[in-house]
């Protein structure tokens, strides 16, 4: 019997770290470690990123979550980044040429603020200056000289008229439609019909009079517009002249502050251009006001929309004593917040925008540095992806909104010129998402050549245990909590291989198991602890679990009370315990489910009444046809297989997924063939391959403490345990209180090999092996196995022929 | 000394025709806005116009040789098109400054009207243009120099941005005709007799106010 070869120790449930090996008394004697360990390949990959300093060597970082990818990721870059020469400041200003299309500059970082509040300080002083200039002697005399001048003309020629029309008895009245020219008599307007009835001299006189001032009125207005041009003029070379003095006397300053930097200096001819041409703007602005008690010093107009195209749109700045290259993580990577955006403001029920309303996005603020993304936030925000992808591939970030690219924006709107971009991009997602974008994005590999893969887990040893102790004491002090008892961490490191289900493995998830850290702070905080130990992080894990797992104490209580039908003592042909497993967000747990196998006569067919109503997953059937493989041609190969045989997960509603119920599955139907009764009193898991050979499976410790917690609800009889994969001994990390039963001989693990020695373990016969004449040993599972098949076999064959027989006779008949 | 404009308890436009209006708009939003009064405009037809049926009109751009004569029928559509066209410049004015503004016709003389219409604490403007926007001192007849129409002309001085000048309250109208005002302050003395008013208008051809009177 194979009981003595497969029945597990327990100090193999449950790699328990010896706190004294751990060589300290608490986490205050360590030195805190902040940096990522066990990722060195994925460290590797990000340096190399990070140093490269070609287009398209961007980044994809995938791995689970809560492995702090994110903040090693930053970290690594700030690393890198140290040593990387500080970026341009870029501002954006008005364009004098084309409005609607504002210029980039590139200026020194440090550089950008400065000049914003040079130019700022250059319109407030001209809102100053300028009105104080036409308001002086000096241009109040020569401009009273042009309207005098103009006014002589023009002004003194119709006050002639107008009194020569008097005169000669003619009004000339204003009126909508233009002048009127009335005859008047004393200063009163005659009526058409009073002055028909005058004699026809006087009638001649008085149309010779209005014909005259007509003719001397339309010649006067005729020249208006052309006097007028020259009026305009001269006032503007009169207003250009002064402002230019003002203009030039305050650009002076401005001009050498920035003599160095050569692309401010075509932007300052444009501005001084302008600011001579529409000197006007400024002759309103610089009233003197006050502010209740606090009189203002000098009118801030800068800030108003008439003067915003001389301001100066900082879109990034690095100070001047800034060192390095930016690291920014965008957390939020909508297509405004990378590429920025134009906004509007309401102007009398219309929406404006200027120059003041570019605003700048991620890429703005990481250019010549690195940008952290969240690949699935990325994805899933319209238009981001796209426009990302864009400005690698252009190497310059173009603002244009969601809106113009579907061609709904029908106001007035700007086409900011192009930034240069030069930067690392880094999107850290998970390994499905990089699948997809390789295989559906062709983009995507070009642009990002570098992949960085993140474990889940790392080797579990003296000096990866000495690395984590660090960092829980890095966390500790991060944090502010109480330092962590060697036993403490002993308990942590536990944990950690518990996550990792690998009693040889520590789980690089590390953030489950520092929120089991901080509650355990909580914990030991509550009973007054100076320190938190063993006992407050098994607490935390076990208060977490008991959060979480309302469901699978429903499934126990249902199992206890006999609603689910699990037998755990006991007998049964046909009946086996299979085990099955459930995550709920962070918690998993298990609970046996009860299987069971009927066969009769048949062509061969194995029916998986989980398929046939398709609650069963493609795996699941996968291992039920394994099993029909290993069935048929294990047994009497060289006959056909006359079998037809159901196998169902009995109260099952859910689906069934996996095929780590196929060993069990296997074994029901083997009992159901041989007519052996199985022992309920274990349970079993392990899928199967067509050799017969029992392969690892998953969530082998929370499918083992389920049906230890089912044995404990119909009480504990010494006899039961659970069947496992040889393969997943190293994952054990039971529960204390499953191993101390097995330690005290109330529960038994087994690790199998081969589904014999299940159906030994279950049946308490031998398995049976094949003699030298090709037949199983009399008596074992496997011979009557093979006798009820070849029962089947012959059964069939004589029903063929004699149907056979049947069909000959009517034939002959 | 004080430099505070009179107060006004509303601001009063008058116009006999938009041309006439439109550059005395700011200035009327302006003033209420400045002495928070309530702004009221109207456009006046001059009923010598009536009288005038059948005048020949002289118009800018017309061909030469052709003749335009007064009719009540082109009157009537010109002086609705002028209202809606002064109406909807006011509005946008007065909603700039968040002032509301009423607006309204009348049949009457600029002085007439001005007379007729004022209220005690009421500011009269009436509106006249140049042909062309010569710019001159605004010009106050009065006889005080820290009088109410002076200290009106100062600030309105500061809006065009040119001098104020204070002439004597009896300044014939003659006087005013070669001086290019920008704006003519009236004080009571001088305002209460329409011919004299019209007289003033007809010389100084700008925009003439009638200062607040209690």
């Amino acid at each position: 019997m194979t009981e003595h070869i497969t029945a597990l120790s327990p100090d193999v449930l449950r790699h328990c770290c010896d706190p004294v090996a751990l060589g300290f008394a608490t986490t205050d004697e360590l030195e805190p470690l902040e940096q990522l360990f066990g990722q060195e390949r994925a460290v590797e990959a990000i340096r190399l990123a990070a140093g490269m300093r070609q287009r398209r060597f961007n980044l994809f970082v995938h791995g689970p979550e809560g492995s702090g990818r994110h903040s090693s990721v930053v970290g690594l870059l700030e690393e890198a980044a140290a040593s990387r020469v500080v970026p341009a400041d870029w501002v954006y200003v008005h364009n004098f040429e084309a409005p609607d299309r504002p210029h980039a500059l590139r200026l020194p970082h440090g550089t950008g603020p400065k000049f914003r509040r040079a130019m700022a300080e250059l319109v407030d002083d001209l809102a100053q200056s300028i009105p104080a200039l036409f308001e002086s002697e000096e241009y109040q005399s020569r401009r009273a000289a042009i309207e005098q001048e103009f006014g002589n003309r023009n002004e003194s020629t119709f006050s002639g008229l107008a009194r020569r029309a008097r005169e000669r008895g003619v009004a000339i009245l204003r009126t909508p439609m233009g002048f009127a020219l009335a005859p008047t008599e004393h200063g009163e307007v005659q009526k058409p019909e009073v002055i028909e009835k005058l004699p026809e001299a006087e009638r001649d006189a008085i149309r010779e009079n209005v014909a005259q001032t007509q003719t001397e009125l339309s010649d006067f207005l005729e020249s208006l517009p052309r006097i007028e041009k020259e009026h305009r003029a001269a006032i503007a070379a009169l207003n250009a002249e002064m402002a230019q003095q003002v203009v030039d006397l305050n650009l002076t300053d401005l001009r050498e502050e920035f003599a160095g930097i050569t692309v401010l200096k075509a932007h300052l001819d444009a501005v001084r251009r302008d600011l001579i041409a529409n000197a006007e703007l400024f002759l309103k602005a610089g009233s003197q006001g006050s502010e209740g008690a606090f009189p203002i010093a000098q009118a801030r107009v800068h800030d108003t929309p008439r003067f915003h195209r001389f301001a100066v749109n900082v879109m990034v700045s690095h100070a001047e004593n800034a060192t390095g290259a930016p690291v920014i993580f965008e957390s939020l990577p909508t297509l405004a917040n990378l590429t920025g955006r134009v906004e509007h403001m309401q102007q009398m029920g219309t929406l404006v925008t200027d120059v003041t309303l570019i605003r700048p996005g991620a890429l703005h603020r990481a250019n010549g540095g690195y940008l952290v993304l969240d690949a699935r936030r990325l994805l899933t925000e319209p238009f981001a992806w796209d426009a990302l992808k864009r400005c690698l591939e252009t190497a310059e970030i173009r603002i244009i909104g969601a809106g113009d690219r579907l061609g709904l924006s029908t106001t007035t709107t700007l086409e900011p010129e192009p930034i240069p971009l030069d930067l690392r991009i880094v999107l850290v997602g998970d390994r499905y998402l990089h699948r997809l974008l390789e295989a559906h994005d062709p983009e995507f590999s070009q642009l990002f050549t570098v992949t960085a893969e993140f474990g889940s887990d790392m080797d579990r040893h003296a000096e990866s245990m000495a690395l984590l102790a660090r960092q829980v004491a890095g966390v500790v002090k991060r944090e502010g909590l109480r330092p962590v008892t060697a036993d403490g961490v002993a308990a942590l490191i536990e944990y950690a291989s518990r996550e990792a289900e690998d009693r040889e493995k520590l789980s690089l998830e590390l953030s489950r198991l520092w929120d089991v850290l901080r509650e355990a702070d909580h914990r030991a905080g509550q009973v007054g602890a100076a320190t938190i130990d063993r006992e407050h992080v098994e607490g935390a894990e076990a208060a977490r679990l008991r959060r979480a797992d309302r469901i699978a104490e429903r499934m126990q209580e249902m199992i206890a009370r006999g609603t689910i039908m699990i037998d755990t003592r006991g007998s049964v042909v046909g009946q086996v315990n299979g085990l099955t497993v459930a995550s709920l967000g962070a918690a998993r747990f298990g609970w046996p489910a009860r299987i069971t196998a009927r066969v009769r006569l048949g062509a061969g067919q194995v029916v998986d009444i989980e398929r046939e109503v398709k609650l069963g997953g493609p795996i699941h059937s996968k291992g039920v046809l394994i099993l029909s493989g290993y069935l048929s041609t294990h047994y009497l190969p060289e006959m056909p297989l006359s079998l037809w045989a159901s196998l169902v997960f009995e109260q099952s509603y859910g689906g069934v997924e996996g095929d780590s119920a196929s060993v069990a599955e296997l074994c029901a139907l083997l009992s159901a063939l041989a007519g052996v009764p199985l022992t309920q009193s274990l349970a079993v898991t392990g899928s199967i391959n067509q050799q017969g050979e029992v392969q690892p499976v998953g969530g082998v410790n929370e499918k083992i403490e389920g049906f230890f917690d089912a044995c404990t609800g119909q009480g504990l009889t010494g006899r039961q345990g659970v069947l496992i994969p040889r393969r997943n001994v190293d994952n054990l990390m039971l529960r204390a209180d499953v191993v101390a039963a097995v330690a005290e001989g109330r529960f038994q693990i087994h690790a199998i090999d081969h589904v014999d020695q299940a159906l030994e373990l279950l049946t308490g016969l031998p398995a049976g092996k094949r003699g030298l004449g090709g037949e199983f040993e009399p008596g074992t599972v496997n011979a009557n196995v093979e006798a009820r098949l070849m029962d089947f076999a012959e059964a069939r064959r004589d029903f063929g022929r004699s149907a056979e027989t049947a069909s000959e006779q009517r034939d002959d008949d | 000394m004080t430099t505070d404009p009179p107060r006004a308890r509303r601001v009063l436009l008058l116009a006999g025709s938009f041309a006439d209006a439109r550059p005395a708009i700011g200035l009327a939003v302006a003033l209420a806005a400045r002495t928070q009064a309530a702004l009221e405009a109207v456009l006046a037809l001059d009923p010598r116009t009536e009288a005038a049926e059948g005048a020949r009109l002289v118009t800018w751009g017309r061909p030469a040789g052709t003749t335009l004569l007064l009719s009540r029928e082109g009157m009537s559509i010109a002086y609705a098109a002028d209202a809606r066209a002064f109406r909807s410049s006011l509005d946008r004015a007065a909603l700039e400054m968040k002032l509301r503004a009423s607006f309204r016709t009348d049949s009457g003389t600029l002085p007439d009207l001005a007379l007729g219409l004022r209220q005690p604490g009421d500011a009269v403007i009436m509106a006249c243009r140049r042909f062309l926007p010569l710019q001159g001192p605004v010009a106050a007849l009065e006889d005080d120099e820290d009088g109410p129409a002076a200290r009106l002309a100062t600030e309105l001085a500061r809006m065009f941005g040119t001098r104020a000048r204070v002439l004597p309250a009896d300044t014939p109208p003659d006087v005013l005709d070669p001086m290019l005002l920008s704006a003519l302050v009236l004080s009571r003395t001088n305002s209460s007799d329409p011919a004299h008013l019209a007289a003033l208008i007809d010389a100084a051809r700008c925009p003439a106010l009638l200062t607040p009177v209690a």
